[in-house]
C-alpha cells in the first residue's frame, strides 16, 4: 500500500543552522539559514550555499542575524518541525493524502516523485513506456500533488557500451521513434487532461540515451552533481547504412530529428516559450554538428556553428554531452542538487510533504513483472533447447505437448508486456506472429499423431506428403 | 407513382427557382456593406454581393484574386467566421479573412449578378444553400478523418473520397470543414498523387480541408500541403519529401515529375517553391525574412551552397545545402507554413473558431471510416503472414489430398484479401505488384490445385 511520507526538513535545518550565519523564521515556523545578502521593504534575500532565495517579509516572523544570539539548532528544528511532526506521528488519523496546513492555515505543498528509471539500468522502451505513466494517472489524480518531480536515472552507457553497440541485459533497442513523443505526451498533456495540475520539475541523476530527450522536454530541469546529459549519438548511427546516398541519409536524418525534437517543442509550449532549443538536441545527436553558445541574460542562444561566443563542440567525431557542471554553466539546468531536499530548496520549497512511494510502486511493479515474465520466457526457451539435446520426455507426443505448453506461455507473456515482446524479438528473433504460427503447426502435428495412433489401432495410417507448387508460383 | 414523382420534381424545381429568385432579389436589393478588418490593421467596406478584388498575403507574398464571395457568414455588418470562398476565373479558393491585405468591390451591386459570367445558377444556388445550411441550422459542418500509417496501404485516398462525400451530404454546395489528422512516415508516391487529386477535388467543391499534423513525413507531408491550411500538433513534424527507391534517392534528372508535382502542390496551397525544393533534395536551400510589424514573409532560395540573391539581414535559414527540410511546430508557425499549434481536437476547434472551443457539429463517420480501414489493414497483414506460413505445413500431416485442400483454402483467403485490400496484398504478398494481375494469378493457382486434387482423387 502506498504510504505518505512527510519530510519535515528536520535534518536539513539542523545541519544548515549549525553552519549558517543568519536565520529566518517564517510565519509557518520553518527556519531557513544562510547569509542575508540584501533586504528591502518587501523581502529579504538569503544566500544558501550560493543560491539566492528571496523571501517576502509577509512570510517572515523573525530574522535572527549572526551577530545576535542565534537560537540553538535544536530549538530551530523544534520550531520548524513541531507541528508537522506531531501530525505525522499519527498517520492512522490521516487519510492517504490528507493535506497539512501551515501555521498560517495555508496548505503545505505536496510533492510527488515520478521515477524515470530508478537504478539507472531501466530503459526507455522497456521500463520507461507510456503505459507505466498512464498507470500512474489514477494515483496522481487522487493524490493531487502541487509538484511532480520527474526523477530521471536512466543510463544506457553505464555498462561497457551503448545499447546500439552491444547486446546487454537491459537493452531496449528503441526503434519506435514515436515512443518518446508518446511518453512526453502523457507527462505534459495527459496528466493535465486527467485533472493533475501539478507543476513539473525534472531532476536528472543521469540521462544518457533517449532519456536525455525526455529530460529536455522540461524547462525546470535540475541535475545531481554527477549527472550526464547526452549519449544520443548512437541514434545518428542508425542511418549510417544509407550514408552513401546523401539525400536518402538527409531524408532519414531530418525526419528522425523532427520526431526527436517533438518533446522539446511540446515542452516549450507548456513552458510558455521557455525551454530547450532544437539546436541543442541536434548537436546532442549528430557528431558532425558543431555547437556554440552565446549567453543572453538568463538564457543561451545555441547555434550549430562556431559563431557563438563560446564553442561547445568543435569536433565532428562525437556528439556533445554535458556534465552536471556544464549543464549548469550553459543554463540547460537551473541548478545542482544531490538530494530531494536540496532540489526542492532550489525550487524555493522549504516546507512540503513528499510522496516518493506511490508512483515508484507502480513503476517497480511493472519493472519487476515484465522482468519476471521475461525470465520465465527464457527458462521456457532453455527447456525447449534442452529437449532438443535429449533432456526431457522421450516420446514424440509428450515432446510436442511439452513444447506447445512452453510456446503458449511465451505468447501469453508477449501479449501481456510490450517489453517482453520487444526483448523476445531482440534476443531470440521471436515475433508474436511467428510464435502463433509455430503453435498452430505444433497443434496440427499433435492432432496428426493422435490420428495416426488411432489409425494404427484401426489398421489405417499414412505418411504426410507434400503437394502443389510453392506459394505465389506462376 | 411516376407522375407524382415528376410533379414532385417539377414542384421542387419551381420551389428552387422561387428561392433562387428571392435570393437574387434579396442579394441585389438588400446586400449589406461589410466591413473587413485588414491584415495591416486597417479596414475596408465592401459590398459582398458584388464582384470583388481581394489581395491576400500568402506565404509572405501578396496575391490578388478577382471573383465573387461565397459562403461568407455575416454578423452585425462584419464577417462572422474565419474564411470565405472566392469564385473566379481561377476556380474556387478559400480565403482566410485574417490574411486579407486589401479588398474592394469591382462593380456596383445592382448589376453584379447579371454581369458575372462565372456566376452560374449552380454556383449561386450552391452558395445560397451553403449559407442557408449554416444560417438555418446555425451549425458549421465539421468532419474529422484520422489518417495514420503508410501512404498507400493504411493511409489511402479512398477514405478521403468518402469523407468528401459525407461533407457534400451534410453541407451541399460546400462550406464544410474537413480536418485530416496526419500521422505518417510516408509511402507510395503514386498514392500520394491520387490523394492530392482527391483533396483538390474536395476543395473545388467549396469545402475547407485542414491538415492537423502529428507526423507528416515524405508522402504524408505531400498530403498535408495539398490541404487549404496546416496546423501542427506540438509534437508534430513535417517534411523530408525526398523520393527514395530502395535506399537510393531519386533526383530531378531521374524523375522530374516528382519534383514538379510537389512544387505544383506547394504553389497551389500558397507555399514557397523553395520550401518544396528543399524538402525534396538537400542541394536546395531555403531562408525567409519576416517583417516584424506586418508579419509578411519573404522567401529566398538557393542551390549547392549559393543563394539566388544575397540574404538580407535577419534572414532565417531553415534549410542548408546539407538538409532535407523538415519542419517542427515552432519553425513552421514562425514562417507561416503552419497557421496554428493544437495539442488536441478541442484546440483544433478553437483554431477553427468554433464556439466555445467545441466541435459545432460532431459527425463521427470519419473516425469510423478510419477505424474500419485500420482494422481491415491490420487483419489483412496478420492473415498474410499466417497464410504464408501455413502454406508450408498446413495439411501435410494428413496426406497429399488434405494438403491440397488446405492450400486451396489458403489461396481462396488470399483471393478474398486481394479483392478487399489489393495494394496491401501487392506490397506484402508473394503474388507480384500488379493489383489486377494478382487476382488472376491467384485464380489460376486455385484452378491448378483443384485440377491436381481431382487427378489425385481419380487415382
Amino acid at each position: 500500500m502506498p504510504r505518505l511520507f512527510i519530510t519535515s526538513l528536520l535534518t536539513l535545518f539542523a545541519m544548515t543552522a549549525a553552519l549558517a550565519e543568519d536565520q529566518i523564521v517564517k510565519v509557518n515556523g520553518a527556519v531557513i539559514s544562510g547569509q542575508i545578502i540584501s533586504e528591502d521593504g518587501d523581502a529579504v534575500v538569503l544566500s544558501i550555499r550560493g543560491i539566492e532565495l528571496r523571501i517576502p517579509k509577509s512570510e517572515i516572523r523573525e530574522i535572527v542575524r549572526d551577530e545576535e544570539d542565534a537560537p540553538a539548532p535544536t530549538d530551530a528544528s523544534e520550531s520548524s518541525s513541531a507541528a508537522p511532526m506531531v501530525e505525522m506521528a499519527e498517520p492512522e488519523a490521516a487519510n492517504k493524502w490528507e493535506r497539512r496546513t501551515d501555521a498560517s492555515g495555508n496548505q503545505v505543498p505536496l510533492v510527488a516523485i515520478v521515477p524515470v528509471g530508478t537504478e539507472g539500468r531501466e530503459q526507455v522502451g522497456t521500463d520507461i513506456v507510456p503505459e507505466v505513466y498512464e498507470a500512474m494517472i489514477p494515483v496522481l489524480r487522487d493524490m493531487q500533488p502541487d509538484y511532480i518531480v520527474f526523477r530521471v536515472n536512466c543510463n544506457d552507457k553505464r555498462e561497457s557500451g551503448y545499447w546500439y553497440q552491444v547486446k546487454r541485459e537491459e537493452a531496449s533497442m528503441l526503434n519506435d521513434f514515436d515512443l518518446l513523443g508518446e511518453i512526453a505526451d502523457v507527462w505534459h498533456n495527459r496528466f493535465e487532461d486527467d485533472g493533475i495540475y501539478a507543476q513539473p520539475i525534472c531532476w536528472v541523476e543521469d540521462a544518457v540515451g533517449s532519456s536525455a530527450v525526455l529530460s529536455l522536454s522540461f524547462c525546470d530541469l535540475y541535475t545531481s552533481s554527477e549527472a550526464t546529459i547526452g549519449g544520443l549519438q548512437g541514434a545518428a548511427q542508425m542511418f549510417e547504412r544509407v550514408r552513401n546516398d546523401e539525400n536518402t541519409y538527409g531524408k532519414y536524418r531530418e525526419a528522425f530529428l523532427g520526431m526527436f525534437r517533438g518533446p522539446l517543442e511540446l515542452g516549450r509550449i507548456r513552458c510558455d516559450g521557455a525551454g530547450h532549443d532544437n539546436a541543442l538536441l541536434d548537436a546532442l545527436v549528430y557528431p558532425d554538428m558543431r555547437l556554440s553558445a552565446t549567453w543572453q541574460g538568463r538564457s543561451v542562444k545555441w547555434e550549430l556553428n562556431r559563431k557563438g561566443s563560446y564553442i561547445v563542440d568543435d569536433n565532428d567525431k562525437s556528439a556533445v554531452e554535458f556534465s552536471a557542471k556544464e549543464a549548469g554553466d550553459f543554463l540547460i539546468s537551473k541548478g545542482m542538487a544531490d538530494d530531494l531536499s536540496d532540489l526542492l530548496l532550489l525550487h524555493e520549497l522549504v516546507d512540503f510533504d513528499l510522496d516518493d512511494t506511490s508512483c515508484q510502486e507502480v513503476f517497480d511493479d511493472y519493472s519487476e513483472d515484465w522482468r519476471k515474465a521475461l525470465a520465465e520466457c527464457k527458462s521456457a526457451i532453455e527447456e525447449m533447447q534442452e529437449l532438443q539435446a535429449g533432456i526431457g520426455p522421450s516420446d514424440a507426443m509428450r515432446q510436442a505437448q511439452f513444447r506447445l505448453t512452453r510456446m503458449k506461455k511465451i505468447l501469453r507473456m508477449m501479449n501481456r508486456y510490450s517489453a517482453v515482446e520487444l526483448r523476445c524479438q531482440m534476443e531470440f528473433g521471436l515475433s508474436k506472429v511467428a510464435l502463433k504460427v509455430q503453435i498452430e503447426q505444433l497443434e496440427e502435428q499433435i492432432r496428426a499423431m493422435r490420428s495416426n495412433d488411432r489409425g494404427r489401432q484401426g489398421g489405417r495410417g499414412g505418411a504426410p506428403r507434400g503437394g502443389g507448387r510453392g506459394i505465389g508460383g506462376r | 407513382m411516376k407522375i407524382e414523382a415528376n410533379e414532385s420534381n417539377s414542384m421542387n424545381n419551381r420551389l428552387a427557382f422561387s428561392i433562387l429568385s428571392i435570393a437574387l432579389f434579396a442579394a441585389s436589393a438588400f446586400a449589406e456593406d461589410i466591413r473587413f478588418q485588414l491584415a495591416n490593421g486597417g479596414s475596408a467596406v465592401v459590398d459582398v454581393a458584388a464582384s470583388v478584388e481581394v489581395t491576400v498575403l500568402e506565404q509572405g507574398v501578396n496575391r490578388t484574386y478577382a471573383g465573387r464571395i461565397q459562403g461568407l457568414k455575416i454578423k452585425a455588418g462584419k464577417p462572422d467566421g474565419q474564411y470565405f470562398m472566392l469564385e473566379g476565373d481561377f476556380g474556387r479558393k478559400l480565403i482566410m479573412i485574417r490574411d486579407v491585405a486589401a479588398i474592394a468591390s469591382t462593380e456596383s451591386r445592382g448589376s453584379a449578378q447579371a454581369k458575372d459570367p462565372m456566376l452560374s445558377d449552380r454556383s449561386l444556388a450552391s452558395g445560397q444553400t451553403a449559407d442557408a445550411e449554416a444560417d438555418s441550422s446555425g451549425k458549421q459542418v465539421v468532419l474529422y478523418l484520422p489518417l495514420e500509417g503508410g501512404v498507400g496501404q493504411e493511409f489511402r485516398h479512398q477514405e478521403i473520397v468518402k469523407i468528401g462525400q459525407y461533407a457534400d451530404e451534410l453541407s451541399p454546395g460546400g462550406g464544410a470543414i474537413i480536418v485530416l489528422k496526419i500521422n505518417s512516415n510516408g509511402g507510395l508516391v503514386a498514392e500520394s498523387i491520387k490523394i492530392n487529386d482527391t483533396i483538390r477535388e474536395i476543395k473545388s467543391r467549396g469545402h475547407r480541408v485542414v491538415s492537423w499534423i502529428r507526423k507528416a513525413i515524405s508522402a504524408g507531408c505531400n498530403t498535408a500541403m495539398a490541404c487549404d491550411e496546416i496546423v501542427f500538433n506540438p509534437l508534430g513534424t513535417a517534411g523530408s519529401v525526398t523520393t527514395v527507391r530502395g535506399t537510393a534517392s531519386v533526383d530531378e534528372s531521374q524523375d522530374p515529375a516528382v519534383m514538379e508535382h510537389l512544387i505544383m502542390t506547394a504553389k497551389e496551397s500558397g507555399y514557397s517553391e523553395h520550401v518544396a525544393r528543399s524538402m525534396k533534395l538537400n542541394r536546395y536551400m531555403t531562408a525567409y525574412v519576416k517583417d516584424s510589424e506586418t508579419g509578411k514573409v519573404e522567401w529566398y532560395g538557393g542551390v549547392d551552397g549559393n543563394w539566388y540573391e544575397p540574404l538580407p539581414e535577419g534572414a532565417v535559414v531553415i534549410s542548408t545545402k546539407d538538409q532535407n527540410l523538415s519542419f517542427n511546430a515552432s519553425n513552421a508557425l514562425a514562417c507561416g507554413f503552419s497557421r496554428g499549434t493544437c495539442r488536441d481536437l478541442d484546440e483544433v476547434a478553437e483554431y477553427l473558431n468554433l464556439p466555445d472551443g467545441k466541435w459545432y457539429v460532431t459527425d463521427t463517420r470519419g473516425e469510423k471510416l478510419a477505424k474500419n480501414w485500420a482494422d481491415t489493414y491490420k487483419e489483412c497483414m496478420s492473415r498474410m503472414q499466417i497464410l504464408s506460413q501455413r502454406w508450408q505445413f498446413k495439411g501435410s500431416a494428413q496426406g497429399a489430398e488434405a494438403q491440397l485442400q488446405e492450400r486451396i483454402k489458403i489461396l481462396r483467403e488470399f483471393l478474398y484479401w486481394a479483392k478487399k485490400a489489393p495494394l496491401v496484398v501487392a506490397m506484402n504478398g508473394p503474388f507480384g505488384m500488379d493489383e489486377e494481375e494478382i487476382v488472376k494469378n491467384i485464380q489460376r493457382q486455385i484452378k491448378l490445385l483443384e485440377q491436381q486434387l481431382r487427378d489425385l482423387r481419380r487415382g
